[in-house]
């Protein structure tokens, strides 16, 4: 209520009589300035969601023969809700409605309204009962849950909404279909589960981060104290932070900022650009196409290397600075993030995915925990058994992710013998048909490539990437069975011989 | 009944959800297994095994068990599986890397090492042993003047099963069950004998490679032959490149006569039989029957079917590549088979290097090609023999440097020679590497160690001794 009543005054409030009470956002903990609630949805709702005027919300019975509730809102501008009117439930015949195809109710329901209420729809979102019973839910102790209890309950009622099917809308956005899509392909892996298991490779961070733009500048600040669950978020503008942008460098805004929020590293990007590279996410068909996926990877490497071009970094990490970059290159190696094949990098990952596994082919990727197991010799008859942790049959048809399923542990393990690569490859393949490969990577590694090779890509720390590098030499930590050619080569290769080998792809030598 | 001598050529086109159930369905159409296999019979299965790369490189491994698995509910005493594969690659290599071995084994068949490559790696195996051991493998075989050896393993199985995955070919449209066969011999044996200009008369190449692949496959006719088009390899083929497709066709083609099934084949897929010179010729030796009519066909009705499926490009220039112009002579099928292979590879393998090397670029092949765009500039590739010999007074070969006083002429050393009838494809690899540089090849260096990784040098020695022997 406070955001509407917000919204539909906008006009008159001026930067004195702004709400002094900061909103929520919206099924969401995150308390901030009504302002950066206004902006987010004038500007993210009609590019995501619908770029047309006034809303229709249908509450339905869960048989989905009878409608509970209808809401009409009213929005002056798309995305802005200002106002909204209950109608009279019987206003609109739900008998015979498919909410697989809801094309021809949704011109009825724009009928009715443009009968009786003079209004015209754009859009319609339908809740089932049970989606308002889950949201409800949801809502329960929210604004006292940290931004990372909110996440893992989010993704949970999100997941719910799809696999249940007791949430629509009309039309179909891009970022619905997308969601809906994935989460029906994950067959019954959880969102929350995913996002744990990726926070928990994380160590901890203090980041800020600028989203610029000519509107209104946005200030995210995301901490991780330590491992575990503490992860907060916090969004500003610079007046929140009394900083006048006026006439100010990026550099001087981001040492501000740096100062202001304590922050280790901040980042600046436009958020057009982020705006960009999310709709073309948002715009993959399902079954995922290898090729969608190498794009985005160009696409991001494309960003990366455009530091300082389209993105800057406070403070400026040590790997650009042209003495350090010419010293290295006197020992043979080219180190130039700015020069990153942002095209050679997908394409040589796509070509070799395409030869070693096929076009068609069904791979096993087994996750393991080697640290929770302290005892035991490696090579034990079941020590893969007790470092298992999760194993999933990724199955790909013509170049397209078709199936992903996830493998429980009684398939793979057979009791009484020595369980190995090759012992689980036959068992899979009895139940599931040939398994072109069997991928075994353990949480330890994974830790190691996030950190030195995500979060910290620019950091100069040359021994340390290295010694990740060589982590993948450790059967233990990463293993393929059986070993492909490209496998092969690695494990033949020394790490300086490797690492020059490869530089010389993933490095550009001139501008493109 | 004996299905060798009997006259009925007996085609079934079978739909399936999955390849399996296709098989087992074509198997079902044609009267079961056990009409082609006997309780005690010893079974070598042909597949395509070419490359340790993924499919559809090689023959569909579900398909393959399930035939394996049927052979032993029929009563079979042994089933062999085997091939010989691209050249220079040996069986245990592929087998190595695909986990082949312990698989065939884990479900009921056995790989053949055809090459006795599983011999190479073992200490104080000198030739000498070699010698022994592949003589104890191998029987002459003597058709039409030409001699080949042949695995005993194949010779001496009560059965034979083709299984084929159908590819495009840039030779002969599609791999199918005839071109199967001709890798059970050592790929010494697969070499057309004739080299030189006298290939290039009248598509001699083409020729001389039909009756080859007539002559082997004469030698054990398949008892029980399978095309597997469920999924074909369209537009570049029949390994993975660049502009492959893989398409879901559903559909399978079994049968007991392996002309019947190549036709019947060639037929669904829109290719015009009576321009197929390897089915025609085939039913001209009375290796079996091509002509529909007379065939026996059960299953979906074939006038129903009409597989559109994108070929693999007969025009070399038209396999464009960066900075590259081809510039194609007078060329016979061995030469543009090689090349097409070549240039494919390139395109797939060398995406930033052909943006690194200079833009002039000029790769002649065939005899009497024409000149490269701009002669003092270009690199210039001569490919095969016959534009090696056909270029050796032409102008680009040599650089003329003039001064005040006189002309120098220099031999141009920016003419690069692929020379072979035609050339070794991995041999090229290394040649252009060399040429360029390692610096400016980084990712044709990279698949060159890739390759190398499962054709290393103390191997690749022993196979050519042995093949030799």
């Amino acid at each position: 209520m406070k955001i509407l009543n917000y919204n539909s005054n906008i006009e008159i409030f001026n930067e004195s009589k702004e709400l002094k009470e900061g909103v929520r956002i919206p099924l969401t903990p995150i308390k901030t300035d009504g302002k950066i609630v206004y902006y987010l949805f004038e500007f993210l709702y009609p590019i995501f969601i619908n770029d047309q005027q006034n809303i229709l919300d249908i509450v339905i019975s869960d048989n989905g023969d009878e409608i509970l509730k209808l809401i009409l809102y009213d929005t002056k501008k798309a995305g802005v809700h200002e106002s909204f009117q209950i109608l009279p439930k019987d206003l609109i015949d739900i008998q015979n409605i498919d909410l697989d195809n809801m094309n021809d109710f949704f011109n009825v329901a724009q009928s009715v309204l443009m009968e009786k209420n003079n209004i015209r729809i754009s859009s319609l979102r339908i809740f089932k009962n049970k989606a308002i019973d889950n949201i409800n839910n949801f809502c329960i102790g929210l604004e006292d849950l940290n931004f990372y209890e909110f996440i893992l309950r989010f993704l949970d009622l999100i997941q719910k909404f799809f696999e249940q099917n007791i949430f629509f809308i009309y039309p179909e956005p891009n970022i619905y279909k997308f969601v809906k899509n994935l989460i029906l392909s994950l067959k019954g892996i959880k969102l929350n589960n995913l996002f744990e298991f990726f926070e928990e490779k994380l160590t901890a961070f203090n980041v800020s981060i600028i989203l610029n733009s000519e509107k209104l500048i946005l200030i995210l600040k995301i901490q991780k104290i330590k491992s575990g669950s503490d992860l907060t978020f916090k969004l500003y503008t610079p007046r929140n932070l009394g900083i006048n942008v006026e006439g100010i460098s990026k550099k001087r805004l981001m040492n501000q900022i740096k100062v202001k929020l304590k922050a280790e590293k901040v980042y600046f990007f436009n958020q057009n650009h982020l705006i960009s590279l999310l709709s073309y996410i948002f715009e993959l068909e399902f079954p995922l196409k290898i090729e969608n996926l190498k794009f985005i990877l160009q696409k991001v490497l494309f960003g990366f290397r455009s530091f300082e071009n389209y993105w800057y970094m406070v403070p400026r990490p040590k790997i650009y600075n042209t003495l350090r970059r010419f010293l290295i290159r006197l020992f043979g190696t080219n180190l130039n993030l700015k020069k990153i094949s942002h095209w050679a990098i997908p394409e040589l990952i796509s070509s070799s995915i395409n030869s070693n596994f096929g076009l068609n082919s069904k791979n096993l990727l087994i996750l393991t925990n080697i640290s929770k197991y302290k005892k035991g010799k490696p090579m034990g008859l079941n020590f893969l058994k007790k470092v298992f942790r999760n194993a999933l049959l990724i199955e790909i048809e013509n170049r397209r992710i078709i199936k992903i399923i996830p493998i429980n542990r009684n398939d793979l393990f057979v009791n009484g013998t020595l369980n190995n690569l090759q012992t689980i490859k036959f068992q899979i393949s009895e139940k599931y048909g040939f398994v072109s490969s069997v991928i075994k990577i353990d949480s330890l590694l994974i830790n190691e490539v996030i950190n030195k090779f995500v979060s910290n890509l620019s950091k100069f720390k040359p021994f340390s990437k290295l010694k990740a590098f060589k982590m993948f030499k450790n059967k233990n930590l990463f293993n393929i069975y059986p070993e492909i050619p490209s496998y092969k080569l690695v494990m033949g290769k020394g790490i300086k011989s490797l690492t020059k080998l490869i530089l010389k792809v993933f490095i550009d030598k001139h501008e493109f | 009944m004996d299905l060798l001598n009997s006259e009925t050529a007996e085609v079934a086109i079978v739909k399936g959800e999955t390849p399996k159930e296709c098989v087992l369905n074509g198997i079902d159409q044609l009267g079961g297994i056990s009409r082609y296999i006997d309780n005690g019979d010893q079974v070598f299965i042909k597949f395509n095994l070419r490359l340790p790369y993924g499919f559809p490189t090689n023959t569909n491994f579900d398909v393959l068990e399930t035939i394996i698995q049927s052979c032993n509910k029929a009563g079979a005493k042994k089933v062999y599986v085997g091939s010989f594969p691209f050249k220079g690659v040996t069986i245990k290599a592929i087998s190595d890397r695909l986990g082949l071995k312990r698989y065939f084994e884990s479900i009921g068949g056995e790989l053949a090492f055809l090459d006795n490559s599983n011999y190479f790696n073992m200490k104080k195996f000198d030739s000498e042993k070699l010698k022994v051991i592949k003589n104890r493998s191998f029987s002459k075989i003597n058709v039409n003047n030409q001699t080949f050896i042949v695995p005993k393993v194949i010779l001496d199985s009560n059965k034979l099963i083709s299984v084929n995955q159908v590819n495009v070919d840039p030779l002969f449209k599609r791999r199918l069950s005839l071109l199967n066969s001709y890798s059970i011999v050592p790929n010494r044996y697969q070499e057309i004998l004739r080299k030189g200009k006298d290939l290039l008369l009248n598509g001699q190449y083409k020729q001389d490679l039909i009756s080859n692949i007539i002559d082997v496959f004469s030698i054990k006719k398949p008892n029980l032959v399978i095309n597997d088009l469920f999924y074909i390899l369209e537009n570049a083929g029949p390994f993975i490149y660049k502009d492959s497709n893989l398409t879901k066709t559903g559909i399978m083609v079994l049968g007991n006569d392996a002309v019947a099934v190549d036709a019947v084949t060639s037929k669904i897929m829109n290719l015009n039989i009576k321009k197929n010179d390897l089915i025609l010729k085939a039913e001209e030796k009375g290796l079996g029957l091509a002509d529909l009519s007379k065939i026996k066909i059960i299953g979906e009705n074939f006038e129903n079917i009409d597989l559109i499926i994108g070929e693999c490009t007969n025009k070399l220039d038209e396999i464009k590549l960066q900075n590259f112009s081809i510039k194609t002579g007078y060329l016979c099928s061995g030469c543009f088979k090689q090349a097409y292979h070549l240039l494919n590879l390139m395109k797939t393998n060398m995406t930033k290097d052909l943006k690194y090397i200079t833009p002039n670029n000029s790769f002649l092949i065939g005899d009497d090609p024409p000149d490269p765009n701009n002669i003092s500039k270009d690199n210039i590739i001569l490919f095969g023999d016959c534009a090696i010999n056909s270029t050796r007074k032409r102008e680009f070969k040599i650089i003329v440097k003039e001064s005040k006083k006189k002309r120098k002429y220099k031999v141009n050393k920016k003419v690069l020679k692929l020379s072979g009838c035609p050339p070794d494809i991995f041999k090229c690899i290394k040649l252009l590497i060399n040429y360029y540089g390692k610096k400016d090849l980084p990712m044709l260096n990279l698949y060159s160690e890739t390759v190398a990784s499962y054709t290393p040098e103390k191997i690749t020695k022993k196979l050519r001794i042995w093949e030799v022997l």
